[in-house]
């Protein structure tokens, strides 16, 4: 119960802040896209279900403030949890390497499939502007964003794991 | 020596008489200096000019240290006065900006008097780099509904596409997913004001479909037509910067600069009226 109160007010604090804060530092019209950097540490932590309930959840919030189609925020966000989740095992936390890859290939496909679906709905982008504009930028920073959001999502699993510990072994 | 002894009385008084003579006889007769006069004269002037030269400069020099103090003194009291002036300054220079942002602000609903509208705040802006999109915080409570207009005081800013209660979720004129009915206010020839991703990030937008042989030129100014559902006819848009022909030949792509600054919005006003749809 704790876990999901803790995990929903950090995905909330993290809409939020993406949305007001980091606008203001943007670089040539790109941010860091935090709710995904959530998405991974979250999912990297705690497996493939935890993980996609996470994007799932994420990705609802995200459809209800800013998309325009119910859904698609959170199929992406359930997906990119899932398949991170996979690579729970065998993760040693204490390393940034992981989550920042992940991250970054998790953003490149991201917006690739935002691209797609915008070429469903009828909007014509040109993907070499889009790739070398957008998308290769918007990974690159958010790259650079990982440490300090995994570190945050790390010290509070571990706050929480320790917690649930100490509950189990009174019995 | 016994000669001037024993006659000192009778000399002494010869002496005095001779003297007075001399003064009776001399006043006023002087002109030239004599011999005498000129041999003194030139040997004790020049040390009297030494002299006075050397307390002339004592003299400047203790004044100046007195005066120093008091230059001081009025130099702090002077930098205190321009200290609380400029202050002022500073003061009355951010009442005139808000008089004159305000002042806008009023003559955009006098321009757009016949419309009743609101003001709202930009809360929040979408995350995602793709689109221009953002929230605002008025709802249904407020009147608002889908589809209504947002203005700023040089023109068009975009339209809701989606109310909450308390909030609204509006889209941009330079987004890619809006697109306008517009009209050239100086030969209303009509076109299309679309938002093209490539062109958003300058904050510059298109507009297409215009005749091949529509008349539209740099610096044009233009307006929404009456064509459109959503906006209300006459609202600005922006102004034509570059003209080209599509590559069919038979209609012609403006780029469009948006006269609203849409990377630095302020207030907005929401025009509540649906535009109506024919007249």
């Amino acid at each position: 119960m704790r876990r999901i109160i803790v995990t929903g007010l950090l995905i909330i604090i993290n809409i939020v802040i993406q949305s007001t804060l980091l606008q203001h530092i943007a670089i040539r019209g790109v941010i860091p896209n935090t709710a995904v950097i959530m998405i991974v540490s979250f999912a990297l932590l705690r497996g493939s279900v935890s993980g996609a309930a996470t994007g799932f959840f994420a990705g609802l919030l995200c459809d209800i403030l800013f998309g325009n189609t119910f859904g698609f925020y959170a199929l992406l966000g359930t997906v990119t949890g899932w398949i991170c989740g996979s690579f729970n095992t065998n993760f040693y936390r204490e390393n940034y390497f992981l989550p920042a890859v992940l991250s970054c290939a998790s953003v490149f496909l991201y917006d690739c499939a935002i691209y797609l679906f915008g070429i469903v709905q009828g909007i014509s982008f040109s993907y070499i502007s889009l790739l070398f504009n957008i998308i290769l930028p918007e990974a690159v920073y958010t790259a650079v964003f990982v440490i300090p959001v995994y570190r945050i999502v790390f010290a509070a699993n571990e706050q929480l794991e320790s917690r649930e510990r100490r509950n189990r072994r009174l019995f | 020596m016994e000669f001037f002894r024993t006659y000192k009385k009778q000399i002494y008084r010869l002496l005095v008489i001779i003297l007075v003579l001399l003064a009776f006889v001399t006043v006023g007769k002087k002109t030239n200096a004599t011999i005498f006069d000129n041999a003194i004269g030139v040997v004790v002037t020049p040390v009297q000019d030494a002299v006075s030269s050397i307390t002339g400069w004592f003299g400047k020099a203790v004044s100046s240290v007195r005066n120093e103090t008091d230059l001081r003194k009025e130099n702090e009291e002077l930098k205190a006065t321009i200290a609380l002036l400029t202050q002022d300054i500073d003061r009355l220079s951010l009442y005139e900006d808000e008089n004159k942002r305000l002042t806008e602000l009023l003559e955009i609903k006098q321009k757009y008097a016949d419309y009743t509208s609101t003001a709202a705040n930009i809360t929040a802006k979408d995350p995602g780099s793709f689109y221009d999109s953002f929230v605002i915080d008025k709802g249904t409570s407020d009147g608002l509904s889908a589809n209504m207009a947002l203005t700023s005081a040089n023109g068009l800013v975009g339209h809701i596409y989606e109310t909450g209660l308390t909030y609204s979720k509006a889209v941009s004129i330079i987004d890619s997913r809006s697109s306008v009915s517009a009209k050239n206010l100086r030969s209303l020839d009509i076109g299309i004001v679309k938002g093209d991703y490539s062109l958003m990030a300058n904050g510059l937008c298109k507009m297409e479909y215009i005749d091949a042989d529509a008349d539209i030129v740099v610096g044009d100014e233009i307006v929404t037509s009456h064509l459109s559902d959503i906006y209300p006819e006459g609202l600005t848009i922006g102004f034509v910067k570059e003209v080209y022909t599509d590559t069919n030949g038979l209609t012609k792509y403006a780029v469009i600069e948006p006269a609203v600054d849409l990377k630095h919005l302020d207030t907005l006003l929401v025009i509540l009226e649906e535009a109506e749809v024919d007249k």
